[in-house]
């Protein structure tokens, strides 16, 4: 095959089995899922829903589940808090200091997730004062801020000042400037940050890993020990649910602030 | 800007954050990359230094993971190239598509998706039987538990990070360009070498950047695709402090991880990122 349009038609074909390659672990997942045979084969044999149902039968997925949204839940808010104001700060004023207080709040995404782990294990050991839950809430925040900091710097950024200007001409106040304009601007970004601060708690492994202990198990270590333990797809299912979970935020992320500012978020 | 009239207002705003970052993150990391030089008797000391560097099986982790960080970039750059290409020459369908399917991953848990590949590379999987019955091999081939297999989950996990900069890098070439080296005659692989590629540089280094140094930290994707027979650095840390419970040395392995991956940074931003940030803003200010 040769001349523009054969060449196209390569290209194409490339694409679509790469294509093919990012999604594969996860259709292989929701396939096996649907097996009827109690031990998992990919392709199944024959079909069924059943593990649909054995998912909450599962052994303590209840309380992994009740700690992971708690977790995160508590987390995200307080990242959202944290995030925007420093982002505010970065973003609005000039001052001493500055890259230093940039690279502090960016400093997770350079350092290794393992290395967080430990770190954070061996200090909260050492202050008695906090339970392993507020260990937890602490670390999800610290390792979410940067994203949020990132995302809602580069929203303030696009911000036209001279509404600024003019609302304070007209008499505003900081607190009316900031209801009435700043944060119309950042609205979309926060809640896209939000969500993506959500995923990226919910589906650390390798920091709750070591804070955690029996009573705080998170859902990603609870999947893990079901992994490593049971032969059924009853585990597929549940991962089939939590992909469905992931593609219904992404969906409402697009739909929020389109696909391009989702891509330049994720983008590292 | 509001500067003139609200001094104290930046540290307002800045001051929960940033005091909630120094007790939460750097303390932690601070105090753990200072125990590695510190002995049992209190004493400052490099001796887990030393033994890091000494220490044949040490030396032979830390190129396991270079070697690995490696391999899991040049794969993520021929992969990414096809599609950051379709990105930006084949219609917003295909683009969106692409776009799409890139980010998906990001959202679903490491556990989810290595659950998927070990599905998928296991002796009795889907891979291994096909080419089995295509008569390619005999015996199935050792893909999970197996550095091939930790190549195949980081590339997975990772090429997000080396297909958006590359994209975004290809998107920007003045596609008046690739006219004109068409009009005089180039072929495509020509015009694809001397015209696409030495233009997407800067989106190559930043991706192969992003890749290499989030791989060579991966802890996950290693500790379940790879298992006992794929020591890298980060599983190395893991051992040493939860089965070992050799914290010092640990933590020396620890802070030896972060200078490699931060170095790598440091050399990005120090050569490609700088010309770079130099070259669009002489752009900028052209316009």
């Amino acid at each position: 095959m040769s001349g523009p349009a054969g060449r196209l038609f390569l290209l194409k074909l490339l694409v679509a089995a790469i294509l093919l390659f990012i999604l594969s672990p996860l259709i292989v997942v929701i396939i096996s899922s649907f097996g009827a045979a109690s031990f998992l084969y990919f392709p199944p044999s024959s079909y069924s829903i059943r593990w649909y149902h054995e998912v909450f039968e599962l052994d303590g997925l209840g309380d992994a589940l009740g700690n992971s949204l708690l977790i995160s839940g508590i987390a995200t808010p307080l990242s959202i808090v944290l995030g925007t104001t420093s982002a505010l700060a970065l973003a609005r004023y000039k001052f001493a200091g500055k890259s230093a207080l940039t690279a502090m709040l960016l400093s997770p995404l350079v350092v290794p997730a393992i290395v967080v782990g430990i770190a954070m294990l061996q200090f909260f050991r050492s202050i008695d004062s906090l339970s392993t839950l507020q260990a937890m809430i602490i670390a999800h925040v610290a390792i979410t801020l940067p994203y949020m900091v990132r995302t809602v710097v580069a929203s303030l950024e696009m911000e036209d000042e001279s509404m600024l200007e003019a609302a304070r001409m007209l008499g505003a106040n900081a607190f009316q400037s900031f209801v009435f304009i700043t944060l119309p601007t950042i609205r979309s970004s926060v809640f896209t940050g939000a969500i993506f601060v959500f995923i990226i708690s919910f589906d650390n492994y390798a920091i709750s890993m070591f804070l955690s202990d029996a009573s705080t198990t998170t859902l990603p270590i609870k999947m893990l020990e079901f992994i490593e333990s049971r032969t059924d797809p009853a585990v597929a299912a549940l991962s089939s649910l939590l992909i469905i979970f992931s593609v219904a935020l992404l969906c409402i992320s697009t739909w929020a602030v389109g696909l391009k500012r989702v891509a330049r978020m994720s983008g590292g | 800007m509001m500067r003139s009239r609200s001094k104290g207002q930046w540290a307002l705003l800045a001051g929960p954050g940033a005091s909630f970052m120094l007790l939460a993150f750097v303390a932690p990391v601070t105090i753990l990359a200072a125990s590695s030089f510190v002995d049992p008797g209190k004493h400052l000391t490099l001796a887990y230094y030393w033994r890091f560097f000494t220490e044949p099986q040490s030396i032979s982790t830390l190129w396991n993971s270079l070697r690995l960080a490696s391999y899991t970039t040049v794969w993520a750059v021929l992969l990414a190239y096809p599609l950051a290409y379709a990105m930006a020459s084949l219609g917003s369908g295909w683009r969106n598509t692409i776009l799409i399917v890139t980010i998906l991953p990001l959202t679903i848990s490491v556990v989810i998706r290595s659950f998927g590949w070990q599905i998928l590379l296991r002796n009795g999987g889907p891979i291994n039987q096909s080419l089995i019955a295509l008569g390619v091999i005999d015996e199935p081939l050792r893909l999970i538990f197996s550095e091939t297999g930790v190549v195949i989950g980081l590339v997975h996990v990772y090429l997000p990070f080396m297909v958006l900069p590359l994209a975004s890098a290809i998107e920007r070439i003045d596609s008046r360009l690739e006219e004109a080296a068409m009009i005089l005659g180039a072929s495509a692989f020509k015009r694809f070498i001397y015209v696409v590629l030495p233009l997407s540089v800067p989106g190559l280094a930043a991706g192969a950047t992003l890749v290499f140094t989030a791989s060579i930290s991966a802890y996950v994707t290693p500790a379940l695709l790879g298992g006992e027979g794929v020591q890298v650095m980060p599983t190395m840390v893991a051992q040493q402090v939860l089965t070992l419970m050799d914290w010092s040395f640990g933590s020396a392995v620890s802070v030896i991880l972060t200078v490699v991956s931060l170095g790598v940074l440091i050399i990005h931003w120090g050569t490609v990122a700088r010309f770079t940030n130099w070259s669009s803003r002489t752009e900028a200010a052209k316009k």
